[in-house]
């Protein structure tokens, strides 16, 4: 009985590995291999910034490199193409930093749509070409730079309850969102 | 990174009996099913097994062969109060080798920790063991747990992932209390198709309040399958 009941777990363990298939994900690369360019850009826009932790991205057949970094007392996130070209630029944000009018409309679209709601976290996401986010670090010159803000939130609302990701523009209305699927966690519980 | 988490985890259990203090090693094959059965129920099938391959008395010879020691059969239905909150109710039946087959009632409230980098779960259980041969045990649990990604700072699919956690049981019998505490340290993998694997140690002190402290020691290792 002993052995027959083991086999059974090992055999189950090796069908599953063959099966397999492509994955998403992000994971840590060392910095010399991000694109040089990539780390050209950030050196000259974030000049005497400190560690930076490298990670590739893979999204949807989508692959990138993002640059995370702490930067003027904020959490940075830059992404950049394969190539190097620089894509975007996101800090993690308080709720209390956010300007009155942001947190009125954010506050007046949580309580029309979900009885309950709670944020989990609020990223101020800047895009624009490589120069005009360069000059947006450099001497804070916003133009051609798009001002949107990604809400990861939980709501309890008509839909159901659910841990969302929302898009919002500069003055908080709402652009687009999706649920967050929570990876498995049985394994904690059970 | 993670050679060095494999060197830990399996010189664990040669360090204890380095140390003349452990009463048992085996393996503990587990394999974990869960489903939704509607929109707001989950059903979870379970089923673990515990083979011993090793037992020793301090101070004396280890006595080594592999015996099977108890196999269970699990099943639970859950419902989710919302992505981070559960309520369960289950069953389980156990298959004990030198003692009757025994069953049973396990009820359960469970909160998941989104913790940016990493995940904590808590566990409240209170569970009732019916025996033939003995009267009913009742169980009071906690289990916390922290599951940390290694190498990305979130955990996607095809990433490997470390989880550690620690459940202290009381157990009241006939009037008499037990203590009972069971520290997990494992290394998982999750795989595309909502699943993961853990391999680890399961490591299990109990008998507190009697003149000799118990100590087990599992090799386990579980696949977790969500549909």
């Amino acid at each position: 009985m002993d052995w027959r009941i083991i086999c059974i777990f090992l055999v189950g363990f090796s069908i599953v590995a063959h099966g397999q298939e492509k994955i998403e994900r992000e994971y840590r690369v060392k910095e010399r291999e991000a694109p040089g360019e990539a780390r050209e850009w950030l050196n000259d826009a974030f000049e005497g910034r400190k560690k930076v932790k490298w990670f590739r991205e893979e999204t949807s057949g989508k692959s990138s490199y993002e640059a995370k970094f702490n930067w003027e007392e904020a959490d940075y996130s830059v992404e950049f193409d394969l190539s190097g070209t620089v894509e975007d630029i996101e800090i993690i944000k308080n709720w209390e930093n956010l300007s009155s009018n942001l947190r009125q409309n954010l506050e007046a679209y949580f309580d029309k749509h979900y009885r309950k709601w709670r944020l989990e976290k609020i990223q101020l996401q800047y895009s624009g070409s490589p120069d005009d986010l360069e000059d947006l670090i450099d001497e804070d010159e916003m133009e051609g730079i798009l001002t949107r803000y990604e809400i990861e939130y939980y709501g309890d609302g008509e839909e159901g309850k659910n841990l969302w990701e929302g898009t919002f523009d500069k003055d908080g209305h709402v652009i687009d969102k999706r649920v967050i699927i929570i990876p498995p966690a049985d394994n904690l519980f059970f | 990174m993670i050679r060095i988490v494999w060197i830990i985890l399996l010189a664990l259990p040669m360090e204890l009996m380095g140390q003349g203090r452990i009463t048992n090693f085996g393996l503990f094959p587990e394999f974990q099913l869960g489903f939704s059965a509607a929109e707001n129920l989950k059903i979870t099938g379970k089923i673990e097994s515990q083979h011993g391959l090793v037992d020793k008395v301090a101070h004396e010879q280890a006595d080594w062969g592999l015996y099977h020691n108890q196999t269970d059969f699990q099943g639970f239905i859950g419902k989710p109060l919302n992505p981070f909150v559960a309520i369960t109710g289950g069953y389980q039946y156990r298959l004990e080798s030198g003692s009757e087959d025994s069953h049973r009632a396990i009820q359960q409230i469970s909160f998941l920790q989104r913790k940016g980098t990493y995940q904590l779960g808590h566990r409240f259980r209170t569970d009732q063991t019916f025996a033939p041969d003995g009267p009913v045990e009742y169980r009071l649990r906690y289990q916390v747990s922290i599951e940390i990604p290694i190498e990305g700072q979130s955990l996607d699919p095809g990433e490997f992932y470390l989880v550690l956690s620690d459940e202290p049981i009381y157990s009241l019998q006939s009037g008499e209390s037990g203590l009972e505490n069971r520290l997990v340290a494992a290394l998982g993998h999750l795989s595309k198709g909502k699943q993961k694997f853990q391999a680890g140690i399961d490591y299990r002190t109990d008998r507190f309040f009697d003149a000799a402290l118990r100590q087990r020691t599992w090799f386990k290792f579980g696949w977790y399958l969500s549909l």
